[in-house]
């Protein structure tokens, strides 16, 4: 079995167990829209990388486009979705006062489009390159308000405080994504396979320490 | 789909149902069929793009319905249950129906089609993975749509982006089965549709029954 299979398995390991896990606990119970989101950004996960081990095992590889790298944005999309619809109207009220935690956040996208750069100046195909690149704009859309979540003070009702070990994993599964992406181009499976591995636990962990979180809104 | 054939096919499927749609009393009831229909308008639409695709990509079968037909399917499919729950109902049961209903419109004509351009290596076999595998896939993927869209209505700020989000996991699942059936696994790629309808099944069973013993007990109440 070869480095990058195992890595795939390593990551559809993980997503399956967290979108197992996300449907018996959110999806099939009443639980906040909020829980149902980012279980969806679970499930789009684990669809992206079933795809990728299913073509691998049929042998369809090697062609410049595939619909996982759409999967990929999916993840994000439902991620930045459920903070920017949900989340972020709840702490803030767009006052200049927290003007400094806005400013800060800025932090993330950044790092998400350094990571970037190796992916770019690397030897991959052009098609590769640039389905990165929207990647890591959704990426990084999704990274601001996940860091900036991590970071804001929530003064008034403390509805983000409670998930902030949430969005320090969602913040976490971003770089490594972009990680495993950059190392991918330049055919580094070790790091592929460390990248994966890191992955597959982070993911296991999201859906748990979310709900974690949203327990605590009860007693708020 | 070449020649006229998919437009004979189209209207022979279409005209009488059209008939049929101002018989029905229950409103809903000709929604749902009127959504049968729209796939099946749906699918002639895809038949033409994916047409194109087909040809501009020399005709490679394999990459085409892996990585861009069920893009093409998923987005045709998709607007008008969109329009439908953006413009009339974010109920729950009704938009999985209209958005299964769709699916299944589509994969009517889909089936008619391969069958005549297959018509003399067709069998009771190939009959029955057809309509268990892709005309479910159809059906599962638009009404899964529906049901997410359910959801995302709820906030206006999700429409757009949950929209695509739940775009991009149908197209995803349709890809999915169609590498699996065109390799060596066909048949995990035929169980796969099955296998999520049950489920799909039992989510909307148990909250009708819910829904049900809730109507119950307010009756109760009263």
């Amino acid at each position: 079995m070869n480095v990058a299979f195992l890595s795939e398995l390593f990551m559809l390991a993980g997503s399956l167990i967290g979108f197992t896990y996300g449907t018996v606990v959110f999806l099939a119970k009443k639980a906040p829209l909020y829980a149902k989101m980012i279980t969806g950004a679970v499930g789009c996960m684990m669809f992206g990388y079933l795809l990728a081990v299913i073509r691998r095992i049929a042998g369809f590889e090697g062609r410049p486009f595939q619909i996982d790298y759409l999967s990929y944005i999916g993840v994000f999309l439902f991620l930045l979705t459920a903070n920017v619809g949900i989340m972020d109207g709840l702490a803030d009220d767009g006052s200049k006062r927290f003007g400094k935690y806005r400013l800060f956040a800025l932090a993330a996208p950044l790092v998400i489009l350094l990571a970037l750069v190796p992916t770019v100046l690397s030897s991959a195909p052009a098609v590769y390159k640039v389905f990165c690149g929207v990647i890591a704009l959704f990426a990084a859309a999704a990274s601001y308000f996940n860091f900036k979540h991590a970071i804001f003070p929530d003064v008034e009702f403390g509805v983000i405080r409670c998930v902030r070990g949430y969005n320090l994993l969602a913040l976490a599964y971003a770089v490594l994504h972009m990680g495993t992406l950059a190392a991918r181009s330049y055919g580094a499976d070790t790091a592929v396979l460390i990248l994966s591995v890191l992955t597959c636990a982070d993911v296991i962990m999201i859906l748990p320490v979310l709900k974690r979180g949203i327990e605590r809104w009860k007693t708020i | 789909m070449e020649n006229n054939m998919i437009y004979i096919a189209f209207l022979c499927v279409t005209v009488p149902m059209l008939f049929l749609l101002p018989i029905i009393k229950d409103k809903f009831a000709r929604t749902v069929v009127g959504f049968v229909l729209v796939g099946v308008l749906c699918c002639l639409l895809v038949s033409e793009i994916n047409g194109y695709i087909l040809r501009g990509l020399n005709k490679e079968y394999e990459y085409v319905t892996t990585a861009f037909t069920p893009i093409t399917e998923e987005i045709i499919k998709a607007l008008p249950v969109l329009f439908f729950a953006f413009v009339f109902t974010d109920n729950r049961e009704k938009l999985l129906s209209v958005g299964f209903a769709l699916g299944v419109g589509f994969a009517i004509l889909e089936n008619i089609v391969i069958l005549l351009q297959n018509f003399s290596t067709v069998s009771l076999l190939w009959a029955l993975l057809r309509g268990f595998g892709a005309a479910l896939m159809h059906g599962v993927c638009t009404g899964f749509v529906g049901l997410g869209l359910h959801f995302i209505h709820q906030k206006k700020k999700l429409f757009l982006p949950g929209s695509f989000a739940l775009l991009v996991m149908s197209m995803t699942y349709h890809s999915i089965y169609n590498t699996l059936v065109q390799s060596q696994y066909k048949y995990f790629g035929f169980m796969l549709p099955l296998l999520t309808f049950v489920i799909l099944f039992l989510v909307t069973y148990r909250a009708r029954q819910k829904a049900k013993k809730a109507k119950v007990q307010k009756e109760i109440v009263k």
